[in-house]
């Protein structure tokens, strides 16, 4: 996420000169005014997100859900695969706040270490989304024509089906085989399934882009399309992309809860939410806390990121101002 | 008009193809033997594979016969003949045993959505930065953000273990034990129409029809009624429309949890017993009543939208 993140930072300043034009669609003239103006459109935005309490409380939820990712030793000191039956359904106590489940593994263990294979899934699917994405929208935006025709086409194909659905096609497929490749099959399935609401938005990015002056300037000056793609127009559809992928990424961590849950998602001895809810809700006769604390988790981090992406697309959102 | 609906038909044949063809390269792609990861994990005889080779016409290579089956399949799926489950069960059977279930479930969630939803959203749509605006800002926004799974485990839990207000899991398919189930699918769809109708309403409350309307004289009550919510609900059928065709798949999940016999259950049922068969046809029916859904609310928007017809 980090990275993700300082690369949306970085980018920015630089998309404010465009968006100016893009932003006010129909506001070609409000972005001749925006120039004029000391504040920048990403300025304002800025503003607007420090006064959100919403953005403060997403950001600081998904920092905290991070860090938990990266070192989850921090948190404790229990291992996760330390189960013993003796233990098993034992309820909160001071030894295991969120107490043990059914195979007598610690429950807060287990959640914490959980965090690392939702986020890591949730990330990198978002990575190989985007990177699709960003091509297929490049692509069909700024070349057009028949480029434009055959890849809008796929899109609205992969879009045609349900993301669960051609998920449990595809991951019934993909772990057939008797290896076990961890979190990879449901990061695959996602990152190829997922892309296609962010390759719409780079598209209309682009077009939009493509018109302005500064564009025709380049090529005048004798810049080739690769220059013109990656200097002066991706810059343009990288904020409204990363929000859609901020709110994919959330979108993405549900999804891989839902196909753990269904057991089709991670497969032990892979640690998961979907899959401890799964095992828990058989047993919620007996024991609510296997199945409360996972629940939970889940649901803040989510929310955290959906939270996220909504702020920053309502701050970059001149009609609401 | 005519223009109009021979073009989106067209568009629809080409993504009926598109996406059935999508399904069945994600079913049959990157696989060593075919007709092993058809059965699972299981021994198959040798009379068995004979038989699965011919059935499935996996005699044919190359691309040529990837084509030739998956034009097999569309053709069997076109006449409506859905195979038979591994256990020796027409398809058909299982799955129209299974769709009043998951009907019922949608109703339910579509009926609290028009009712809860567009409701809710109107009011706070007259009413834009007020508090029951923001009010549901937030609400909505948690009902977007925390998972359908989280929010149904929650519901059963609490409103079905705990409380004891609604039954836990469907026994004897009545109505009452599919309240819970059906509301549980809609929340994210009711969060969603809930914001659309507002958002409509608001934009359509300053345009200059409603400007007209009350210097004429109008009545408040008819202003809205009859001006600003008309034209507010085309883009909420729209929604509606493609919705329905969201909660067969969302059903997967709140199925699994209320232990509701209905389509969802019934896929979820083949994913753990790898019945290849069966979840190629349930996902293949699934995907053709999203996409005739698209074209219905198609064709609605046309009707009800006269700009569009003339576009």
């Amino acid at each position: 996420m980090t990275d993700f993140e300082t690369a949306a930072a970085s980018e920015l300043p630089s998309a404010t000169t465009g968006l100016g034009g893009k932003l006010g669609a129909p506001g070609q003239p409000q972005g001749i005014d925006n120039a004029n103006k000391p504040r920048s459109l990403a300025g304002d935005a800025w503003r607007d997100l420090r006064r959100s309490a919403i953005f403060w409380v997403a950001a600081a939820l998904a920092l905290l859900f991070a860090i938990i990712a990266i070192f989850p030793g921090l948190f404790t000191s229990v291992d996760p695969q330390n189960c013993d039956l003796s233990r098993s359904l034992l309820p909160p106590s001071s030894k295991a706040i969120f107490g043990y489940d059914l195979q007598g593994c610690s429950v807060y263990a287990r959640t914490i270490y959980g965090t690392r294979s939702s986020i890591s899934v949730g990330l990198f699917a978002t990575i190989i989304a985007g990177a699709v994405a960003f091509a297929v929208g490049m692509l069909a935006g700024y070349f057009g024509g028949w480029v434009d025709a055959v890849l809008s086409r796929a899109i609205d194909i992969v879009l045609g089906v349900p993301l669960l659905l051609a998920a449990i096609v595809l991951l019934r497929r993909l772990s057939n085989s008797t290896h076990n490749f961890g979190i990879w099959p449901v990061v695959f399935t996602l990152g190829i399934l997922g892309w296609t609401t962010a390759a719409r938005v780079v598209r209309s990015s682009v077009i939009s882009a493509r018109q302005q002056d500064y564009v025709q300037a380049a090529r005048m000056l004798g810049a080739n399309n690769r220059r013109i793609m990656l200097r002066h127009i991706l810059p343009n559809a990288m904020a409204p992309a990363i929000v859609v992928l901020t709110i994919g990424l959330g979108a993405f961590i549900s999804t891989e809860a839902a196909l753990s849950f269904l057991g089709i998602g991670l497969q032990p001895p892979a640690i998961s939410w979907g899959g401890a809810i799964s095992d828990a809700s058989a047993r919620i006769r007996q024991a609510w806390w296997p199945l409360m604390f996972p629940c939970i988790f889940l649901a803040l981090t989510v929310l955290a990121f959906i939270m996220l992406g909504d702020a920053i697309r309502s701050a970059f959102d001149p009609k609401s101002r | 008009m005519i223009r109009f609906l021979i073009r989106r038909l067209l568009q629809m044949i080409v993504a009926f193809f598109g996406t059935t063809l999508l399904v069945y390269a994600l079913m049959f792609a990157a696989q060593n033997d075919p007709i092993q990861a058809l059965v699972g994990e299981r021994p198959v005889s040798d009379a068995q594979r004979e038989a699965l080779t011919k059935q499935f016409h996996l005699d044919k290579t190359g691309f040529g016969g990837f084509l030739y089956r998956y034009w097999d399949y569309i053709s069997h799926l076109l006449r409506g003949q859905l195979g038979t489950s591994l256990t020796g069960q027409p398809v058909s059977q299982i799955i129209s045993r299974a769709w009043p279930y998951t009907l019922e479930m949608a109703a339910i969630a579509i009926i609290m959505v028009m009712v809860v939803g567009v409701g809710a959203g109107v009011f706070a749509g007259i009413h834009k930065g007020g508090f029951f605006d923001n009010l549901t800002l937030l609400v909505t926004l948690i009902l977007i953000g925390v998972p359908v799974l989280v929010i149904g485990i929650l519901a059963s839990y609490l409103l079905g273990y705990k409380w004891g207000i609604f039954p836990v899991s469907s026994t004897d398919g009545t109505l009452w034990e599919l309240v819970l189930p059906g509301l549980v699918l809609g929340s994210l769809s009711l969060a969603t129409a809930l914001r659309l109708t507002s958002t409509s309403v608001a934009e359509n409350l300053g345009a200059d029809y409603v400007r007209t309307a009350n210097s004429k004289g109008l009545a408040r009550s008819r202003v809205i009624g009859a001006h600003v919510l008309r034209n507010s609900l085309i883009p909420i059928v729209t929604f509606l429309g493609v919705e329905i065709g969201n909660l067969m798949a969302g059903a997967i999940i709140t199925e699994r949890i209320f232990n509701v016999p209905g389509i969802g259950f019934n896929l979820y049922k083949a994913i753990n017993t790898e019945d290849g068969p069966t979840v190629v046809s349930i996902v293949s029916v699934l995907v053709v009543v999203f996409l005739v859904m698209n074209l219905v609310v198609d064709l609605l928007y046309a009707v009800l939208d006269p700009r569009i017809r003339y576009a």
